[in-house]
């Protein structure tokens, strides 16, 4: 399908703001501090053997709604 | 023929967890976001879509990926989805001034350090009325209530 070039510097703007929500959303949680401890406190369980990694990183995500192991860190 | 829609572009994220395989999907016209839950390669596939009040965003992006699913142009991201450049800003700024805010700094030295250093200089009455003091204290503000829940809501068009 053809594309008229003046389109292009609309999209480019247009996909940057679109990656812009879930990372900005993912900045302004990684900075909770209960976000934080869950985190750590995760973590450590895993370390521990306590409860397997895929089992705990979803339930992590499903409580704080984001998907961590991309933002967390 | 199976449709693979782990091959209509690269993989930016993949991750698999114990509720499925959560991939995000290049496109040059805006990313596909997907969460497969009984991930088997070669199998019909399904989509699921909640009827909560995300339903027509998720429609509207679900039509995109079924477009580029078929080899079609999929067409821009739902209205609305695309942050405004005055928002962009906003929530950077925001960022910054929960950062400094979290580290002990005072509204006026958030003011200076976002570029408003004449006012962050006022005499204390002026200071106290002076709009820079408010945008600061808006800012903080904001960005607070988003750190502590409203986060949700930048995924969200309303």
């Amino acid at each position: 399908m053809p594309r008229s070039s003046n389109m292009r510097p609309a999209r480019k703007t247009q996909i940057a703001a679109a990656l812009g929500r879930a990372e900005l959303a993912a900045e302004f949680l990684k900075r909770n501090r209960s976000f934080r401890a869950d985190h750590a406190q995760m973590e450590q369980r895993i370390a521990r053997g306590t409860i397997a990694r895929q089992t705990a990183e979803a339930a992590f995500a499903r409580h704080w709604g984001l998907s961590f192991r991309r933002y967390a860190g | 023929m199976a449709i693979d829609p782990l091959k209509v572009g690269a993989l930016l994220v993949d991750q698999t967890s114990a509720d499925g395989r959560h991939v995000v999907v290049a496109d040059p016209d805006g990313q596909h976001w997907l969460w497969l839950r009984d991930p088997v390669p070669g199998q019909p596939l399904a989509a699921i879509i909640p009827l909560d009040k995300d339903f027509m965003t998720r429609v509207t992006s679900l039509l995109r990926f079924q477009r580029r699913l078929f080899g079609k142009e999929p067409g821009p991201p739902p209205r609305g989805w695309t942050l405004s450049s005055y928002r962009q800003t906003r929530l950077t700024l925001m960022l910054r001034a929960l950062d400094l805010r979290m580290s002990g700094a005072t509204y006026r030295e958030i003011a200076a350090a976002l570029g408003r250093k004449d006012d962050a200089e006022l005499p204390a009455t002026e200071w106290k009325v002076s709009s820079a003091r408010s945008f600061v204290i808006r800012l903080v503000r904001d960005a607070t209530a988003l750190m502590n829940g409203d986060y949700r809501k930048l995924l969200r068009i309303r």
